[in-house]
């Protein structure tokens, strides 16, 4: 098991099942967030259901943050390795046909990690703008419909979601794909359907997250 | 027509190497791209200078000796095309063409355009083998042989082991043609007693040669002279976590 792990291969089914987890995730956090476009006391019921969960919340938290760790750690050494593989380049290269967002998963990947750490100091640990902690329901719970508004009124604010859903998206075009190559999961029957899996949900992904910072800037959520 | 070439010079493997700017003048349309380097070496003779060295063997297409990234794309610009194949009607007067040796940690550049592929070799000892008894043929029909299965591994044995998937993948990695030698035999029962073995030692022999890690960009099959499907990758990525978890 552990000559498998440290291979190549065994790296790479490292990365395709973290990646598929932290997908889902992705999916079911865009899925939630939606819940903006409903009244406001659906996303802050949301919200105090998710913080009531106490000691499940935390088993999440902690399974998702070693889901990310394992995923940026794989990554970083693959990368590492690959660059170790060719050490005198090509003074004049080419693509045939590998994608941009294939050849930029370190890339977009290192600006996610970047764009996480800030996401959770945004909204989940208020230390961008402490008066969040303050917004409260009438019930006295959190107000997240009130935070996301003000939060996302910030231009500032905004423009580094939309970017950083960029990259997002580039990141899930060519990563929501691979997995399959990956783990094996191939035949010529379905694989055109296995090829529109990544672009279809980084269109998805970017298009519902960015509508939200978007509807905040033109009044569309108040 | 007349053409300005860069090619990399290096006199050995410790040589730190360079381009070198060079004229070719008279180059026929009907010559192949080796050819066309012939033409250049006798030029560079007359002049005195050390003519390029390069690999070659058939000349047609099979060998897989021909290498050479030309303008940045392994056997230059023609799909499914080795090197000795490309012909000089691709180009035109005053062209400029860059022409470099494959680049991998590897494939160690012995002089000028030529590299050691001798890691190749080592990792088809580890694996790319059947242990058979040798004796009298035996016969044809003995062994029935899915014909899917039979066109696959046939598919995957067309490789000639020319590196042009470790030279034009991004990451230097050499997948592709592991995938092909492991499949080749995965596909037929006569491979199914190594199976498992096979694919653990041939791996551990492409790591340890220093080969990069694939991430799926699939440049390898678009450069590949014979058209090898990185669906084997998909196949050997497949039998080696068979082959890990039993
Ligand atoms: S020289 Fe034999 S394949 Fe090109």
């Amino acid at each position: 098991m552990f000559a498998f792990l440290t291979s190549s291969i065994g790296k790479k089914y490292i990365m395709a099942v973290t990646g598929i987890l932290l997908v889902l995730f992705t999916l079911g956090h865009m899925v939630g967030n939606l819940q903006i476009y409903l009244k406001p006391e659906a996303i802050n019921k949301y919200a105090h259901t998710l913080q009531s969960l106490g000691g499940l919340l935390w088993l999440i938290r902690g399974g998702l943050l070693f889901l990310f760790v394992v995923h940026v750690i794989t990554g970083i050494t693959l990368y590492l390795g690959n660059q170790g593989a060719r050490p005198i380049d090509y003074v004049k290269p080419a693509t045939i046909k590998a994608t941009l967002p294939s050849r930029t998963m370190i890339i977009t990947g290192l600006s996610l990690f970047a764009f996480i750490v800030y996401h959770i100091m945004h909204f989940t640990l208020h230390l961008t703008d402490p008066s969040f902690s303050f917004l409260a329901t009438p019930e006295g719970h959190m107000d997240v419909h009130r935070m996301l508004v003000t939060g996302f009124g910030n231009m500032l604010a905004s423009a580094v979601y939309i970017a950083a859903m960029i990259a997002l998206g580039m990141h899930l075009y060519h990563g929501a794909t691979s997995w399959f190559q990956t783990l094996g999961i191939n035949n010529v029957k379905y694989n055109c359907t296995i090829k529109i899996i990544g672009p279809v949900i980084a269109v998805i992904v970017f298009l519902f997250n960015t509508s939200i910072p978007v509807s905040v800037l033109t009044k569309f959520i108040k | 027509m007349n053409l300005t070439l860069h090619i990399w010079r290096q006199k050995n493997a410790n040589d730190k190497g360079k381009m070198v700017t060079y004229k070719a003048h008279d180059i026929s349309t009907h010559m192949s791209f080796l050819e066309m380097l012939d033409v250049l070496n006798q030029q560079l003779i007359e002049k005195n200078i050390d003519p390029v060295a390069f690999d070659h063997d058939c000349r047609e297409g099979i060998c897989g000796m021909c290498s050479l990234i030309i303008n940045g794309k392994a056997h230059g610009p023609w799909s499914a095309t080795t090197t000795c194949q490309l012909h000089m009607r691709e180009y035109k007067d005053g062209d400029e063409i860059y022409i470099e040796p494959w680049r991998s940690k590897a494939f160690p550049v012995i002089k000028d355009l030529v590299v050691n592929r001798g890691a190749f070799d080592r990792i088809m000892q580890s694996g790319g083998f059947v242990s058979v008894n040798t004796g009298s043929a035996p016969d044809a029909n003995a062994t029935p042989i899915a014909k899917e299965k039979a066109d696959l591994a046939m598919a995957a044995a067309s490789c000639i082991g020319c590196g042009a998937c470790v030279a034009q993948c991004k990451n230097a990695s050499a997948m592709l043609f592991v995938a092909a030698k492991v499949s080749q035999f995965a596909n037929l029962p006569q491979g199914q007693i190594e199976k498992k073995a096979r694919v653990q030692n041939m791996v551990a022999a492409m790591d340890r040669e220093g080969f990069g890690n694939c991430t799926n960009l699939l440049e390898c099959e678009a450069a590949c002279p014979m058209s090898v499907s990185a669906n084997f990758i998909a196949q050997m990525n497949r039998e080696f976590f068979a082959a890990g978890i039993k």
